[in-house]
């Protein structure tokens, strides 16, 4: 009974261009072809497609919810890769056992099962996730200034590897939005989106001048610092190494939606943080 | 009544101590510390020995009493102690040192970028956050 069912699947999953045919057919299937294109259409997801292929395969049922989920495991491992390894595997043997539950029932149990089973495993990815990468964060920046000749250096190798992280972030998130009217929408995504996702948290002030080239975010608590502490008794206490990444962030994210700008920062008071944009014309 | 702390990490060093409420003033600091953690070995091996039932998390040995002062002592598995001592009426501080380690000592200490693995704790943050929650304890100053 069930094996009919599955093959046509696999096949319109690995024949991109018969997708959207095949799945008009089945109603359910119909709805589930717009995810499938999404990410294939977006060059900067192919790997992520790749994966998810490669799990669709093994849990024919419902491979595009499958796919979403994949692409957002594979924009974890991408940061960081042992845990990364961890929440394959974790995803796999979640999976397996949905689909094994999902051929002793119905069509619509089966998708109940899916979804409830799937929801512990996305809390529990996000809390594994912030501890990994702060300790990641913490090995990177000692990496990088000790393999440079001088701070500027550092800064310059840490400004360009947010840049990078940034631009490709960005794409990620903004698969849903649309399209920006003017810049203070960017600034705003920025500030509420593109912070949440990186830092658990909206910036907490966002000024701007008269012209709207200036924008200035101020981060009261900002996460990558609230556990960083010098002794009391130590003479130098410049930590703006650990900032100096996030503001390549920012560099990156204005720059793939199309603003090319400066991003300077100050950091006050412990672990408050002030980022000023200047968007070049 | 709390009269001081200790954390030893897994060398036997003590990376952290700090007093308040004492009244006998130690002559070599450094001496009394290798004293304790010594004791403390050999007490646990003790107990472990000649224990008539197994011994795990519960049952294990989490403190003691003498008829001036109580020990409370908390080991993590990564061999970090964490040692209170106390006037004899305060209860059972197992849990205060269990949160002291995990919301204080790894939020401040592991997660603090400045911070060299093994070396004495010095950090400003972690200081001012362990003082204010002993002092916060009922026990801390009655």
């Amino acid at each position: 009974m069930s094996d009919p069912l599955s093959n046509p699947t696999i096949n319109t999953t690995n024949v991109g261009g018969q997708t959207t045919t095949q799945n008009t057919i089945g109603g359910v299937g119909g709805g589930k072809s717009n995810s499938v294109g999404t990410p294939y259409t977006t060059p900067l997801q192919t790997s992520a497609y790749t994966t998810a292929n490669s799990l669709s395969a093994t849990n024919s049922p419902i491979p595009n919810h499958h796919m979403i989920n994949s692409n957002s495991s594979n924009n974890l491992s991408g940061m960081v890769t042992p845990g990364g390894a961890g929440l394959q595997q974790q995803q796999s043997s979640i999976t397996s056992s949905t689909n094994n539950l999902g051929l002793l029932g119905q069509q619509q149990p089966q998708q109940q099962q899916q979804q409830t089973l799937l929801q512990p495993f996305t809390t529990q990815s996000r809390l594994i996730s912030a501890s990994c990468f702060e300790f990641f964060y913490i090995e990177m920046i000692d990496c990088i200034m000790k393999s440079s000749s001088d701070k500027q250096q550092a800064h310059k190798k840490l400004d360009k590897l947010g840049f990078k992280v940034g631009h490709r972030l960005v794409e990620r998130l903004s698969l849903d939005t649309a399209l920006f009217p003017e810049l203070l929408d960017a600034v705003k995504f920025i500030c509420k989106v593109f912070w949440t996702t990186v830092f658990k948290k909206t910036i907490d002030g966002l000024k701007t001048n008269h012209k709207g080239g200036v924008f200035v975010l101020t981060d009261s608590k900002f996460q990558w610092l609230q556990h960083l502490s010098f002794d009391s008794s130590a003479s130098n206490k410049d930590c703006s190494e650990y900032v100096q990444f996030t503001a390549g962030l920012i560099k990156g994210a204005m720059s793939n939606f199309g603003f090319k700008c400066i991003v300077t920062f100050d950091i006050q008071q412990v672990s408050t943080c002030v980022f000023t944009i200047k968007i070049e014309s | 009544m709390i009269y001081n702390i200790y954390i030893f990490n897994k060398d036997g060093t003590c990376i952290y101590y700090e007093d308040w409420n004492k009244k006998k003033q130690s002559q070599n600091q450094s001496e009394d510390q290798k004293l304790l953690f010594g004791m403390l070995y050999s007490l646990k091996a003790f107990i472990t020995s000649s224990s008539p039932k197994k011994i795990d998390d519960k049952t294990g040995f989490h403190c003691y009493k003498t008829s001036t002062y109580k020990l409370h002592y908390y080991e993590t598995l990564s061999c970090i102690k964490f040692i209170i001592m106390s006037d004899p009426n305060v209860p059972d501080l197992r849990d205060d040192l269990k949160k002291i380690y995990s919301q204080i000592f790894v939020e401040y200490v592991i997660k603090n970028p400045i911070y060299k693995h093994g070396t004495t704790v010095k950090c400003d943050t972690f200081i001012n956050q362990l003082n204010l929650y002993l002092k916060q304890m009922p026990s801390f100053s009655s």
